[in-house]
């Protein structure tokens, strides 16, 4: 027999553990969310290995502001090849490259590129006197070859170069009883350095033995089936100058651990279709989508409120009025998108645009924003409402004066909400608000919104890692919007105060 | 309400009951007096005097119900009036108690064979008992509280007025006096007469009161 | 006494809630600069009778009145702008009701409605009415908190200084003081002596001390069988609580029923 003080206990700890559990889950996603927005790791496979920095005689540094801190033998090459002419496909960066190269050092560059000094020359490199250096300001895309120990201005930073692959027979990468080794992580590079694999099926491959060949004897590995060295990779490629066949470097996982989420990507205007650059434009066609959404929903649904509280008569039409606002209160999001579909996008020719997107999340939030506020009327004083009359005022008056600003929190709460669905919509607006991710110029161009962009960096095949970001800012989005809409009304309440 | 009701009419009771108790015991007083001076009575004499205490006793009590009643009951109208009245009523009863000792004093002199004192002694003794009488009619009218009826009993004053013409008229001619004691004597019955005349003013003045509980008049009667 | 004008007159007045005849043929005058009090036991409709002089039953649906009131001879029902009448004729209610605004701007509200002051003519009319109720002292350095942070007492005198501030005529007050504790309560009740000399003011109080302390005139009102309110006798107050002409009111002053 449990007396009810210890019931009353046990109930209590119920609560509190479940609203601990509660908590704990709401925490556990949002850290997610913001770790994954702002700490990203690809892991992509490249063939030059992970070592520590190469030993070369001359430096290479890259513009300041750019994200390349390290760079691979065959990307170099192609640089000074001139065939990288757009530093995007490397970082995220649409900007042309330029590789500039300090006359000192053009021929220890053509060696280390195994190129002939004519090619460098050829294809558009600058010579570059280390004093003209400080001439070039914060410009983007550039690499800058050096004389080591150069004394380099601020506008540049260090870049890692690495050129060391493993080349292995070509037997190694064979398909085998439906296996097949296509790369290998650290902890088997490492292995295969400590001479502990014996056999290549040890790593998933094929049945051989696995013989290491030292890198001055590279051409052996051509020759021997199973084996394999270290090299550089300038030694493979003259190995297959040589006509050495049967050489393959196996690739290496690469995770690239960085922060994902920069200010750079916040404020840079996204290009070609989101591919590159930044997000700022999908935010600002966001808030447009908001504003534009509040200020025809908002009127409109306190003033249908203000119509049921305060002038509707009991009977059957105003309930038929209530019975519809909560139907459409249930209808899904995606019926709205449809209907914004024939209804704006082609029966008023309003076309994909941000007025058609704002019209039908007008329509989805407005059953929202009609609750709310009636609640909020209703819920005012009657007395106030008494008082105001009995000094003369008109029922406008009293509504405009002490009705509204007493249920502002309430109506502005229900607002907020609508701001939230709105900012989180997207089976709505694919239909109706289009996909453009340039600034909207007008109310009658297309645009994408912030969470519409997340379902489209998925269908597109665009990195997922964006799309961490742009939940991270979706929130971060929704958490300003509504600190700043409060703090617009607390405002405006103090300026009622005051005089 | 009904309680409410039953509580008040309770209290007033109460208070009503104190003042009849006073209104009665005074008019025991007068008579008994005006017996003992009639048959010489020391004992009944003394009783009356020893009585006056309780009459006093008695006003005492009247006069703290009555505030008690006015702080507890902010009493209004019929209720209020009652109250009121009563309060000034008892005054008037004190004074009458007192006036009614004073006549039983007589009793306890020793006696004279003087005719005057038969006489005068007589007249007292009459004029004692139609106070008596005319106070019986003031509370037949305030047992009631009826105001006509006290308009005529106040109308009796005259009565008593010429009662006192009449042994004023004795004592002045009652001449010439054979000791100090004698004359002293006349002083005294003189004063007697005096108290036993104020004693109609006084039951005139309840007869007022009782006319001002009924409707909240204060007419000048006489 | 004083020789004054007739400022309400009221004749045959009757009043149905739908069909419910809440009032019945009453006929009464009210003099200028006098207070009267209506008494009676609850649901007799004294405060309905009450809203009739400012046409606040005109706020719930189904009211309809018969009869007619005049206020200086003008028919406020028939003849008068309801806004017009209100502006003339103030409230003040049992429940302290100050808007969720500053105390300046609470005193302010109704005198905005009608005319556009400068800020310089605001204060003053502002300063005036809350030394009327006798609150200036006490909030003139905090004019701009929130009205509803005052104290009951304070708050009741806000919404007098707010009635006082569009200057009316009469100011009605429907049991201004049965939420209050007994000093708020003196407070406002000698501030009803006060305002009478230049105001005219009806007070429904239940309180039966209160009306005859603080008002010249009293109305005495019952309810009948049924359920009907009328109006039994109605004079001066000493007269009413001294010796009444009807005896159903001597029967409820002396608390025969509630």
């Amino acid at each position: 027999m449990i007396n009810r003080n210890t019931a009353n206990d046990i109930w209590i700890i119920v609560i509190k553990l479940l609203s601990f559990l509660t908590i704990f889950l709401l925490a556990l996603i949002l850290g997610y969310l913001i770790f994954k927005g702002l700490y990203s790791s690809k892991q992509t496979s490249r063939t030059v290995l992970n070592t520590i920095e190469s030993n070369l005689d001359f430096e290479v540094y890259s513009s300041k502001n750019s994200s390349i801190k390290e760079l691979d033998w065959f990307t170099l090459q192609k640089m000074g090849m001139g065939e990288i002419k757009n530093l995007r496909l490397l970082t995220k960066e649409n900007v042309s490259f330029e590789l500039y190269i300090e006359e000192s050092q053009i021929s220890k560059f053509a060696s280390y590129l195994n190129l002939s000094e004519a090619q460098l020359r050829s294809h558009s490199i600058k010579l570059v006197n280390p004093q003209e250096i400080t001439n070039y300001q914060k410009e983007s895309g550039k690499i800058l070859i050096t004389k080591k120990g150069e004394k380099i201005p601020n506008l540049f930073k260090k870049v890692k170069v690495s050129d060391d692959v493993l080349v292995v027979n070509n037997s190694v990468i064979q398909t085998f009883d439906n296996k097949r080794i296509t790369k290998l992580d650290e902890k088997q590079i490492e292995k295969l350095r400590n001479n502990e694999i014996s056999n290549w099926s040890q790593l998933n491959g094929p049945d051989l033995n696995a013989l290491y060949i030292p890198e001055n004897q590279i051409y052996e590995v051509g020759s021997i089936e199973g084996s394999y060295s270290f090299a550089k990779a300038i030694s493979f490629e003259k190995a297959g100058n040589l006509g050495i066949t049967n050489l393959e470097t196996l690739k290496v996982v690469h995770i690239i651990k960085g922060i994902n989420l920069t200010l750079k990507y916040i404020i840079s205007p996204a290009e070609e279709s989101g591919k590159f650059g930044g997000i700022i434009t999908i935010i600002a066609n966001t808030i447009f989508l908001v504003i534009l959404t509040i200020i025809i929903a908002g009127p409109l649904g306190i003033g249908a409120a203000i119509f049921l509280v305060e002038y509707a008569k009991k009977g059957k039409w105003t309930q038929f009025i209530r019975t519809g606002i909560d139907l459409l209160a249930g209808v899904p999001s995606i019926i709205f998108g449809l209907f914004g579909l024939i209804a704006f996008v082609n029966f008023l020719d309003f076309s994909f645009s941000l007025i058609s997107g704002s019209l039908t999340m007008s329509l989805m939030v407005l059953p929202t924003i009609i609750k709310t506020s009636e609640e909020a009327l209703k819920s005012v004083d009657k007395e106030l409402i008494s008082g105001s009359r009995a000094l003369g005022a008109t029922k406008i008056e009293t509504i405009w004066k002490v009705v509204l600003p007493s249920s502002s929190k309430g109506i502005l709460s229900g607002i907020i909400l609508s701001i939230g669905r709105t900012v989180g919509e997207t089976a709505a607006l694919i239909f109706t608000l289009g996909s453009s991710t340039d600034l909207a110029k007008n109310i009658f161009s297309s645009s994408r919104s912030l969470s519409m962009h997340i379902y489209l960096i998925i269908t597109e095949g665009l990195p997922i890692n964006d799309a961490f970001s742009s939940a991270l800012l979706l929130i971060v989005l929704v958490l300003i919007i509504n600190i700043s809409t409060r703090k617009i009304m607390e405002k405006g309440q103090k300026k009622n105060e005051r005089q | 309400m009904e309680k409410k009701t039953i509580q008040l009419d309770q209290k007033l009771n109460f208070f009503h009951e104190l003042l009849l108790q006073t209104v009665q015991r005074v008019e025991e007083s007068i008579i008994k007096a005006a017996i003992a001076v009639r048959d010489h009575d020391k004992e009944l004499a003394n009783k009356v005097i020893a009585e006056d205490y309780f009459i006093n006793q008695l006003r005492d009590m009247v006069e703290n119900d009555a505030v008690r009643l006015l702080i507890s009951e902010s009493p209004y109208g019929h209720y209020m009036r009652h109250i009121i009245a009563g309060i000034k009523m008892v005054t008037a009863l004190e004074r009458m108690g007192d006036y009614a000792s004073h006549l039983a004093r007589l009793a306890t002199h020793e006696t004279n064979n003087n005719k005057f004192d038969e006489i005068i002694i007589n007249n007292l003794v009459e004029m004692a008992m139609a106070d008596a009488a005319m106070f019986r009619g003031a509370i037949d009218a305030l047992i009631k509280e009826n105001a006509e009826d006290a308009i005529e009993v106040a109308k009796k004053d005259n009565e008593i007025d010429n009662f006192r013409l009449k042994i004023n008229d004795i004592i002045l001619n009652s001449g010439p006096f054979d000791s100090i004691e004698q004359r002293k004597k006349m002083f005294e019955y003189y004063y007697i007469t005096k108290e036993l005349e104020r004693m109609g003013d006084l039951i005139t003045t309840i007869c007022k009161w009782i006319i001002y509980i009924v409707n909240g008049d204060k007419p000048r009667l006489n | 006494m004083k020789d004054n004008k007739i400022l309400f007159e009221v004749e045959n007045l009757n009043l149905w809630y739908g069909a419910s005849h809440a009032l019945k043929d009453v006929n009464l005058k009210i003099e200028s600069n006098s207070v009267t009090a209506f008494i009676g036991p609850s649901g007799c409709g004294k405060s309905t009778f009450l809203r009739v002089f400012n046409r606040m039953n005109d706020l719930i649906e189904g009211v309809k009145i018969e009869g007619s009131i005049k206020l200086n001879g003008v028919d406020i029902n028939k003849d008068l702008n309801p806004m017009d009448l209100r502006k003339q004729v103030g409230m003040v209610f049992q429940k302290p009701n100050p808007f969720p605004m500053s105390i300046f701007n609470n005193v302010a509200y109704g005198p905005r409605l009608y005319k556009k002051y400068s800020k310089a003519e605001m204060i003053e009319i502002v300063e005036k009415a809350l030394t009327q109720a006798a609150l200036w002292d006490e909030v003139k350095d905090r004019l701009d908190r929130n009205g509803m942070s005052l104290s009951g007492g304070q708050q009741q005198r806000l919404c007098l200084a707010r009635t006082l501030a569009v200057n009316p005529e009469v100011i009605l007050m429907d049991e201004p003081t049965s939420a209050l504790d007994p000093i708020s309560t003196a407070r406002i009740e000698s501030l009803i002596t006060t305002l009478k000399e230049s105001y005219t003011i009806i007070i429904v109080t239940h309180n039966m001390q209160q009306a005859s302390r603080v008002s010249d005139t009293t109305a005495f009102f019952l309810i009948d069988e049924n359920r009907t309110g009328f109006l039994v006798e109605y004079g001066q107050t000493n007269e009413i609580f001294f010796k009444p002409r009807d005896k159903r009111t001597e029967d409820y002053i002396s608390g025969k029923f509630g």
